[in-house]
Order: C-alpha cells, then structure tokens, then sequence
C-alpha cells in the first residue's frame, strides 16, 4: 500500500482545509512537496479546489506555478480540468497522473477520453468528493456545486476509463484519525483500487491495509500537525 | 555528458529534466527530429502506445533514433518511452513497435494494473553494457540498491538473449524491470520519479 499526501492548491500557494469548505493558507507549492519528499512521502495528490466557477486565466496562473515544481515524488493532479483546452495547458507539466472527477460524474466520455490519448488510462484517476447524511451517501459535483446520490453515479463507466478511484471523506476532511473506512463498502470497483482520503490517520492505515486499498492520502491537516507549522513559516 | 530528452508532445517532460538536472546532467528538450546531437537520447513515457507510437513516426523520430543508434549513440527509454521497443505493442488495439528489444508488450497478467513501490538492486557491470567501451563518469558506485516507483497496466516480456534484464518480480515475473544492451537501456519504471534511486541510477547510466 502507498502512502501520499493531498495537497490543495488555491491561486498559487497551498492550503489547508476544513470540511471542503474552510480555507487557511500552508505556503508555498515547491516548499510544502520539498517536506513531503524528504519524508519519503510515496506520492502527492495536487489537487485545486474547485468550486462551480472556474475561470480559465486561473487554472493557467495555478498550472504555471505546477510547471515550475521541481520534485522527484510522483504526482497527480487535478480540480477544474473541465475541457481539451485544460488538457492541452498541461503539456509537459511534471505531473504523472490526472486527476478528475466532474468529467467522471457528468460522464463526459470525450473529455476522459482525451485525457487517456494523452496520458494513458494507467495515469487516470476518478475522485468522488462523498458526504454521508446520515445513513444516505452523496457525491458532490464540484462542476455545479450541487449533489446527487452516490448510488446515481455510472460506475460502469469509471471502472472502463479509470485506473484508480479516489474516495474522499468530506465530512472528516482536515480531521485526525476519523476517515470513514465504511465508504468503500458502497464503491462496486476491487478495493485495490481504491485511494482513500479525508481524515486519514494512522489507525487509517492499518485498516486500509487490511482492506488491501491502494493508497491513503494523508490530508492537510494531519500534515501540519505532524511535520509542525515551523516548516511553512517561510513557505 | 549531454542528454537529449524527445518532447513529441506526451509525457512529464519537466519531471524528466529535473531529474536529470539533479544528476548535474546537461538536458536539452528537443522537439524536432532534426536537432537531436547529444550521446544519449532520452524517450520519456507518460501516455498511451498508439497516439505516443503515432506522434513519434509522424513527427520522424522513429528515424531519428534509427540515425542516432547507427552513429553510436545511445537509448533510454522510461515505461511507455520502453515499451515503445518492444516489436509489438498491445495496447489500443495493437502497434508495431520501433524493433529495437525483441519481444513484445502485453497487458498485465493476474493483475488490472501495477502501481507502487518495489525494491531494486543493480549492479555497475550490468547497466554499463550498454556502453561497454566507456568508463562510468558521474559515479563509482558498484551497486545500487534502493526502489524504484511503477504506474503501469501493460508489461514488456523480452525474448532478447543479447539483453541483460531483470524480472518486476511480485506475481509480475514475466514482465521486464530493466532491460540493458549495447546502446539501449529501458526501464520500466520511472526513475525520474524514484527520488534518491533514480538519481544514482541515471548517473551510473551517464
């Protein structure tokens, strides 16, 4: 099982998040993947985030900060890829694997198809931002903003097009140790897999390896905690 | 030692270039088949066979590399940017490969895809047959031992006795790591992407 790192990229420069909704600067991009690379992290999960409105100068300015990162830890990126133009913008890009998952959810087979001509379909990796209410399971589209019922969602068509699904916990998002392992019960994909994130702690771990899932996506929070604001003073 | 990384539009050429500057390797990106000139070429491989096997031809490097073998230089390709040297490639419905290994890529066997860590030892006299006549530049390391990072669906089953070549291993046997011959060395991992390992092992190349 690997061991990575979310990291969320916003006009720049990194932050921490709460409950996929609250926001609190970390520092720079190139700061915080040089920390994770010198822990030995496995693999970093660059994602921006996202929300309904995305307008194109932005991810440009956000991908331009990407093109400079130097590191040698693989990394996938994603948030706001919504179109060929933002496949095309990221050419020669230092990342390995791309990350979506408006296309996903809205099913946009051209989309997705594209992204694999250009990265192949072992590069791709569907996110689904999931929120129990509850006893009832909701994907949240970050493309409108809006949630529909996980059990809604085409999983045959992710299981053609994607080589991992990244489950993600919001409601434990930025929390320790609180992820909710039993959302992969409701995920019809082979749990090797799967990627599980939000509130990953390290009782996480040793559950997901039981599981055989595929990776845990420490998030920011954890991170912050464990590597001490001291090493993002100056990021 | 300069180095040529061919940019046919695919791949993380930037990841490439770091790494090789982090060995304190001269890189240069190269985009036209006509500009390549340093010893060693370098075939990144983020994508997928068909449109990557595509853009190479029709962008000539398919000839490039041809020229760029003849004149006695050298070949690394890394996971698609190898599996490209295989005489038949399977993925997208099945591509003649540029020839160079003998053997041929098919998709995984027992398992959908292999992403991960594994560990790897190597050895000097083994990845310097693919120069035998020059003495190693950059390290005087005998052997290297470290793990290397995969993200792969298809895996290249060599049937080459003039290469050296060394099994993924794990449930993944039949499946080639490295492959080392005179002129060429593929790698089926990214060792761009394989922090101190890949490092030492591009300097052990060079």
């Amino acid at each position: 099982m690997r061991i990575g790192s979310v990291v969320l990229l916003q006009r720049g420069v990194c932050v921490q998040s709460i409950h996929w909704s609250l926001f609190r600067p970390l520092g720079g991009l190139q700061t915080v993947m040089d920390e994770l690379e010198q822990f030995g992290c496995d693999e970093v999960t660059i994602i921006r985030p996202v929300r309904k409105v995305d307008a194109f100068p932005d991810f440009q300015s956000d991908i331009a900060v990407l093109r400079s990162l130097k590191t040698m830890t693989p990394v996938a990126f994603g948030g706001g890829i919504r179109s060929v133009k933002h496949l095309d913008a990221l050419a020669g890009v230092p990342i390995e694997r791309l990350v979506l998952s408006s296309a996903f959810v809205n099913r946009d087979e051209r989309l997705v198809e594209q992204a694999i001509r250009r990265f192949g379909r072992q590069s791709i990796q569907c996110l689904l931002p999931i929120l129990r209410t509850g006893d009832r399971l909701q994907l949240l589209n970050c493309d409108t903003g809006g949630q529909l019922a996980l059990s809604d969602l085409d999983f045959d068509f992710i299981d053609a097009f994607a080589n991992e699904v990244i489950v993600y916990d919001c409601a434990n998002e930025g929390a320790r140790q609180r992820c909710d392992l039993s959302l992969i019960d409701a995920i019809p994909i082979d749990n090797a897999r799967l990627v599980l994130s939000g509130g990953v702690g390290h009782g996480t771990s040793a559950q997901a390896l039981d599981h055989r899932i595929a990776s845990i996506l420490i998030d920011n929070k954890t991170l912050h905690a464990e590597y001490s604001i001291e090493r993002y003073r100056h990021g | 030692m300069k180095v040529d990384v061919i940019d046919i539009g695919f791949g993380n050429i930037g990841s490439v270039r770091h790494w090789l500057e982090s060995a304190r390797i001269e890189a240069r990106v190269v985009n036209d088949a006509r500009q390549p000139r340093a010893p060693v070429m370098i075939l990144p491989g983020v994508g997928s066979a068909g449109p990557y096997l595509d853009a190479l031809r029709s962008k000539r490097f398919d000839d490039a590399i041809g020229q760029h073998l003849e004149d006695g230089g050298r070949l690394v390709g890394i996971c698609l940017g190898f599996q490209v040297m295989a005489e038949h490639c399977a993925e997208d419905g099945g591509h003649e490969g540029l020839g160079l290994v003998r053997g041929e890529v098919s998709r995984l066997d027992g398992v959908f895809s292999h992403n991960g860590w594994l560990p790897i030892t190597l050895r000097r006299q083994d990845v310097r047959a693919s120069c035998p006549d020059e003495p190693a530049r950059l390290t005087r390391k005998r052997v290297i031992r470290g793990r290397v990072f995969y993200n792969h669906e298809y895996g290249f089953v060599a049937n080459d006795e003039s290469a050296y070549t060394q099994s993924i291993g794990e449930g993944l046997s039949r499946y080639s790591s490295i492959i080392v011959k005179p002129q060429l060395v593929g790698m089926q991992f990214h060792p761009e992407k394989s922090q101190g390992t890949g490092v030492e092992l591009i300097r052990m190349i060079c």
